[in-house]
């Protein structure tokens, strides 16, 4: 198990991360996700020893690691970059660690290439100068794997690769977690891959785990705001709280022609300021049809591919509001920029939350 | 074929990498005529002279003037010939032309190579001013540095007095092959430490935070990674230093006070004192062709556009 406590980084009078604790389990996939500059990379870097933590301890397996450096640490981390070694070939690229490990050579650079799917015979005496960036990754990959590391870190290896080969490489690192006996610590901004590859997610905003869990809980029961709007294109409707007792809250918005009650806790959880709704959560139909819903013109439909976006203004001139629709409902209903409809959701689908982020 | 390919076999795989796109978009024009006031100046000061001297070196003796049509190869003669013989000065010039270049490249290589790596990854506060320093006596004459030189080494000179308010009866080394050498070092140092100072610099730090992060010690990423990627500037300075030390003329005239013979001094003895062009013009020729192989040769062990373009490890 791989344990963060009280762990903080500070620059000057900036802190960077701050007192983050969280255990992830060996052999597990998770996953640190955050916008840029959230700190989610210093956190990695601390645990792979290139950065010293202000304060804070990590331990592997109980054992406390803090000050060991990365040579001697049981980590690897894959650079966003790859960092591969460009006037070395792809199996002397692989062979490095093995070298500076003092490890004995027994035909690994070909189980590794197999492992992250090259042709050794292909590729083990290419220059990496001639691969491309998903080769390359893939060789980064199997390098860092090279010593087995108990811990595999990963800072945003697939960003700089196209959107087909991210989702190929995606399916083949949940695929190599499953094989192996390697923990993957996994950073990155980007919401798809996190939740397709993780056990576990945390949130990261502003240096702090804002929320963990399982991908599917903190989709369904996003914390606050910002982890709601950060989890998937939402609508935010700013309310005011009418009552509040321990376990709901009476809110008023002029979308919900009156005030209306919500299942809200616990006590000590701070007082909700927004209604969310996702974009796909809602339809937008001439007449309402379900029980929340907002009279609406709607501006624009934009063709997704395989769903449209509906844009539409409500009353007031700041109100903008989007759904997320199929396109065969859009067909069946008809829709055309300048129609009067309503935007309407399913009252489970609505979360109602504190603020948050920045 | 399909379109894609035909296409593709129409353009040239080049204009597919970004560094070519400045170019086919260039608001100056074609590259052509970009090139075009640098070429006319080379034919000019470039080729010119050394078609001239090519041309000379086959005239006869004492001539000053060229007559094209009789030529001889006597100059050339009389300096293989010498050479050799081990009669006249041609043999010992060539060695000491040699010895020369070669201690100083080696010498300017263990001097730069430390600095240029403190400078390049370590040296934070001082960099600039240090930088600086080393580049200012570049815009100064080479006469007046080496003559800086003379004053420092030369009997009851700096050097003397130094070394006699301490107490030492050291001699000076002026006059002797050991004060060229350190003349020529002294004035072709920035071009040993520059290339190596910019390859070094150029090397991704996400490269060393790689290689320590997979298990190697100080020493592993210095002699795996630093070293193998600093060794474009490390040739390239060598060549710098090599060339233009036997082409090192003002340091053996003036710190080896007409005891110390090199190429270039027999070269500007020939033209001036004995007034023979021909045998000067030879003696150039011959030192070109020396310069010209080691150029050729140093240069295939490395490829100048791979140096060019690196930047990053990607």
């Amino acid at each position: 198990m791989l344990k963060a406590a009280n762990l903080r980084k500070e620059y000057g009078s900036n802190v960077a991360v701050e007192d983050v604790e969280f255990e992830i389990e060996s052999g597990s996939f998770a996953t640190i996700v955050g916008p840029s500059g959230c700190g989610k990379s210093t956190l990695l870097r601390m645990l792979a020893g290139h950065l010293s933590p202000t304060a804070g301890r990590i331990e592997l397996d109980g054992i406390d690691i803090t000050d060991s450096p990365p040579q001697r640490r049981p980590t690897s981390l894959v650079f966003q970059s790859w960092s591969l070694f460009p006037h070395m070939t792809v199996a002397e690229n692989i062979e490095f660690p093995i070298e500076a490990r003092d490890l004995e050579p027994n035909g690994q650079v070909e189980r590794l290439l197999e492992q992250v799917r090259l042709d050794p015979e292909e590729y083990a005496d290419k220059p990496v100068s001639d691969l491309s960036g998903g080769q390359k990754q893939r060789v980064a990959l199997a390098r860092s794997l090279a010593y087995e590391p108990d811990i595999l870190l990963l800072d945003e290896p697939l960003a700089s690769l196209d959107y087909v080969l991210q989702k190929k490489l995606q399916r083949e690192l949940t695929e190599l977690n499953a094989e192996l006996n390697t923990t993957f610590v996994y950073v990155t901004h980007s919401l798809e891959s996190a939740l397709i590859m993780s056990d576990q997610l945390f949130v990261i905003d502003d240096g702090s785990v804002i929320q963990r869990g399982s991908p599917d809980e903190i989709y369904q029961e996003p914390v606050d705001t910002f982890v709601a709007e950060f989890m998937g294109d939402a609508n935010v409707f700013p309310i005011d709280v009418v009552e509040r007792t321990d376990d709901a809250v009476r809110l008023d918005h002029h979308a919900l022609e009156g005030t209306r009650e919500f299942p809200y806790g616990p006590a000590d959880r701070p007082d909700p300021e927004y209604l969310v709704v996702r974009h796909d959560d809602t339809v937008v139909t001439p007449a309402l049809e379900t029980e929340i819903g907002i009279p609406v013109t709607i501006a624009n439909v934009l063709n997704k591919g395989n769903t449209a976006l509906v844009e539409a203004k409500g009353t007031r001139d700041d109100e903008e509001y989007v759904s997320e629709i199929s396109l065969d409902r859009v067909s069946e209903i008809g829709l055309t920029d300048g129609d009067e409809a309503y935007l309407q959701w399913d009252p489970e689908k609505t979360h109602v939350l504190p603020g948050g982020g920045s | 074929m399909s379109v894609r390919e035909f296409v593709r076999s129409k353009v040239p795989a080049a204009i597919d990498r970004p560094g070519r796109r400045l170019a086919s978009a260039s608001p100056l024009g074609p590259p052509g005529g970009l090139m075009l006031p640098l070429l006319a100046l080379l034919a000019f000061m470039f080729v010119g002279p050394i078609v001239a001297i090519v041309l000379f070196s086959v005239q006869t003796e004492n001539v000053i003037s060229l007559s094209v049509a009789d030529w001889t190869l006597e100059a050339y003669r009389e300096i293989v010939q010498g050479t050799l013989s081990g009669e006249g000065v041609y043999g010992e010039v060539t060695l000491n032309t040699i010895v020369i270049s070669a201690l100083t490249t080696v010498v300017a290589f263990v001097v730069s190579y430390p600095a240029a790596y403190a400078l390049a990854t370590k040296v934070r506060r001082f960099k600039l001013p240090i930088l600086i320093a080393l580049i200012i006596p570049l815009f100064t004459s080479v006469n007046i540095r080496v003559y800086g030189w003379v004053l420092f080494l030369i009997n009851d000179g700096v050097f003397d007095l130094l070394a006699g308010s301490v107490g030492l009866n050291a001699p000076s080394i002026i006059y002797t092959r050991s004060a060229v050498v350190l003349g020529t070092v002294y004035v072709y140092l920035p071009y040993m430490l520059f290339p190596i100072y910019l390859s070094i610099s150029t090397i991704d730090e996400s490269l060393l935070e790689a290689a320590s992060d997979l298990g190697a010690g100080r020493t592993k990423q210095f002699v795996d990674v630093i070293l193998p990627l600093s060794k474009p500037g490390v040739i390239i300075g060598s060549l710098f230093v090599f060339v233009l030390s036997l082409g090192a003329e003002v340091e053996a005239e003036l710190l080896g006070g007409g005891t110390i013979y090199t190429a270039a001094s027999n070269i500007s003895y020939s033209f001036g004192y004995s007034q023979n062009w021909p045998l000067g013009s030879a003696q150039a020729v011959g030192l070109l062709l020396i310069t010209t192989v080691c150029g050729v040769v140093i240069l295939r062990t490395i490829d100048l556009t791979e140096i060019a373009s690196r930047g990053g490890s990607r």
